[in-house]
């Protein structure tokens, strides 16, 4: 027993270090120099639930070993989800992050999730596309957005953000109870319909025929995390329009990549955009696409022995897409939220094309669009140089400048906001 | 000089126009005249740069055949000699850039400088040229700010300020606050494919003059080539 007590004490004393340690770290990054409000506010409200923690240690001697090893245990794994969000904190304070950002995309977040939100901007070393939802408990309305830190003050990947506050939108708006029993009726259907690839499913299944209702359940699973990826892709590009089909195209082009059945492949996930962008379709968003929308891109085939199983769950999601894409538009559009109107982007794009930011306060869709728009014209002119290093330098300063350009019309819109007393 | 009915009649030209002043954002035009003077004031913009303690002794305000300068992974002796020339240090190696949101004071203590820069993006037509000057109100609290700075013919960007505290108190200056005026004058139109170095940036530019291959003679730097004039 006595043996047990002092076990308990050491692991309780290396648990109140640990902690000790982790506010102290907190407090030295609370006086770094944020550039805004929310990640101050971020980091208060993790120090408070540890805080809580700490307290939760000061234990009368005595106590049962096991209470005392849950105990550290759930500091333990706090701690170590928190490490990841400070370091997602303190890098949201360097200055290669375009702060400009902020505001804007702050408020249009807000708008599309019908509610405050905190906002978080940082930059990440392991960035990977789409597969950054990063959400904590104890920060329950912040929305964290990773650019890739080498290019984290390219303004003109913040149209990726929108996928990721999508998965955020796909809660609020209580999609996956509105669509999991279409999906589960789909599915049958489907492995109804399509006869071979259907019984080879079942065969595949350890109990066959016994097993179909969890065949279909699983199918029905995967259907709805396409779905919800689609309707993140649907999200981006309503908010964003030909920003995001261009930064999509920037970041996953040419597509190819290993695809699982929980994920639509990238050339499915293009097309689908492609679709939504075009103006041929019913609820289509009318955008202006170039050259590079409608390249093929590589198409990413399951593995064997996925392959009935991603012909049903394709074919499924396939047939859901346009609903989901009609009731996502109709309550983006009741939120009084306009996808970007290719005249307003004109008219931007011309400001950049002579230069200059726009001086009206417009969208920062329209913005991140005429962005794109002169990015890729910038990309098919030839280059002013004697030689090819000067004109690479040229060039890479052609960038620049339209990144400052960007970034300057961004700020415009909130100089805007803050005199008419909207900000 | 161009008087206030003047600038405003050529920001109100339309794109393409040959006279066509842009400042971004407008200001506005009916107190620009109503004040009837000569010059556009400038708000502050919310970027910042300041200069680090460093180990050196001095900082060269010349170009140098560096060492350091070239990319990482070059191999000095097969860089032709003129490509040896490159800036001393990159801007982020001597300075910090600090970002203040609106609201919020960057304070400049009795002694320190800082550079600033304008929160309206400028673009010159060809035909005017100007200079930016302080304001006196702010210049009497010991804020000096620029210091007879051109702006050239087709000048395209935010205008960087050099902020110094002359004064005995520390003074908070503040993101959109008046900050700056120019002056525009009437130039002979010409053609200029260098409107300056720093056009097109919104945050604060640091740089040191472009190589002047007689001074590197005249200091014995290096033997003189044609070349190097160029």
């Amino acid at each position: 027993m006595g043996e047990e007590n002092a076990a308990s004490q050491l692991r309780l004393s290396s648990a109140r270090r640990r902690i000790d340690a982790f506010i102290e770290q907190i407090d030295v990054l609370a006086a770094s120099s944020f550039p805004h409000d929310d990640g101050r506010a971020a980091l208060a409200a993790i120090r408070k639930h540890c805080k809580d923690l700490q307290a939760d240690l000061d234990l009368p001697v005595g106590v049962r070993t096991d209470v005392v090893d849950h105990l550290c245990l759930n500091l333990l794994d706090k701690v170590d989800k928190f490490t990841a969000i400070l370091g997602f904190i303190l890098r949201s304070t360097n200055v290669r992050n375009p702060f400009e950002l902020h505001y804007i995309v702050k408020k249009l977040v807000s708008r599309a999730l019908d509610g405050d939100v905190s906002l978080l901007i940082s930059s990440e070393w392991t960035y990977v596309p789409f597969t950054y939802p990063m959400s904590v408990d104890q920060l329950p309305d912040a929305i964290l957005i990773g650019t890739p830190a080498p290019e984290s003050g390219n303004p003109l990947l913040i149209p990726l953000a929108g996928h990721e506050v999508g998965h955020s939108a796909w809660r609020m708006y209580g999609c996956s109870p509105l669509y999991a029993r279409m999906a589960n009726q789909a599915v049958k259907e489907e492995i109804d319909r399509n006869k071979e690839a259907g019984k080879a499913l079942l065969e595949a299944a350890p109990l066959k025929a016994l097993d179909k209702d969890r065949v279909i359940n699983q199918c029905a699973g995967h259907v709805m995390e396409q779905l919800e990826e689609i309707f993140c892709d649907l999200f981006g590009l309503y908010l964003f329009g030909y920003g995001f089909i261009a930064a999509f195209d920037y970041l996953l082009g040419p597509g190819g990549h290993v695809r699982g059945l929980d994920y639509p492949s990238d050339d499915q996930r293009m097309a689908i955009l492609v679709e939504a962008a075009g103006d041929k379709v019913e609820g289509a968003l009318d955008l202006r696409l170039d050259a590079a929308m409608a390249a093929h891109w590589t198409v990413a085939a399951p593995s064997l022995a996925d392959k009935a199983g991603a012909e049903i769950v394709d074919a499924v999601t396939r047939s859901m897409v346009p609903q989901v894409r009609t009731d996502l538009f109709a309550r983006l559009q009741s939120l009084g939220i306009n996808p970007p109107q290719q005249h307003v982007i004109d008219n931007v794009l011309q400001a950049f094309e002579r230069g200059e930011p726009y001086p009206e306060r417009v969208e920062l869709g329209e913005i991140v669009s005429a962005g794109w728009h002169r990015l890729r014209a910038l990309d098919l002119a030839p280059c002013r140089g004697a030689d090819e290093e000067e004109k690479r330098g040229n060039r890479s300063k052609s960038y620049k400048v339209l990144a400052d350009l960007v970034l300057k019309t961004i700020e415009v819109a909130e100089y805007h906001d803050r005199i008419a007393g909207h900000a | 000089m161009l008087n206030a009915d003047e600038i405003c009649i050529r920001l109100e030209h339309d794109p393409g126009h040959v006279d066509r002043l842009a400042i971004v954002p407008r200001p506005d035009q009916a107190i620009l005249r109503a004040r009837g003077g000569t010059s556009v004031d400038l708000r502050l913009g919310r970027w910042f740069r300041s200069f680090k303690p460093s180990k050196s002794s001095e900082a060269k305000l010349w170009l140098e055949p560096s060492a350091a300068a070239p990319p990482l992974d070059a191999d000095l002796g097969d860089l032709p000699a003129e490509r040896q020339w490159a800036p001393p240090a990159r801007d982020a190696m001597r300075t910090s850039e600090h970002f203040v949101r609106f609201g919020a004071n960057f304070v400049l203590h009795p002694g320190r400088f800082v550079l600033g820069v304008t929160m309206e993006w400028l673009s010159l037509p060809r035909t005017l040229s100007g200079y930016v000057s302080g304001k006196s109100s702010l210049g009497r609290h010991g804020l000096v700010i620029e210091t007879a700075a051109g702006l050239h013919p087709g000048f395209s960007g935010c205008l960087t300020l050099e902020l110094a505290n002359v004064g005995e108190v520390p003074v908070a200056i503040s993101p959109g606050m008046e900050i700056c005026q120019i002056f525009l004058h009437r130039v002979e139109q010409h053609e200029c494919d260098d409107p300056g170095t720093f056009s097109g940036q919104r945050k604060p530019a640091i740089s040191l003059p472009k190589r002047d291959a007689i001074f590197d003679r005249l200091r014995g730097a290096e033997p003189y080539s044609a070349a190097a004039l160029r």
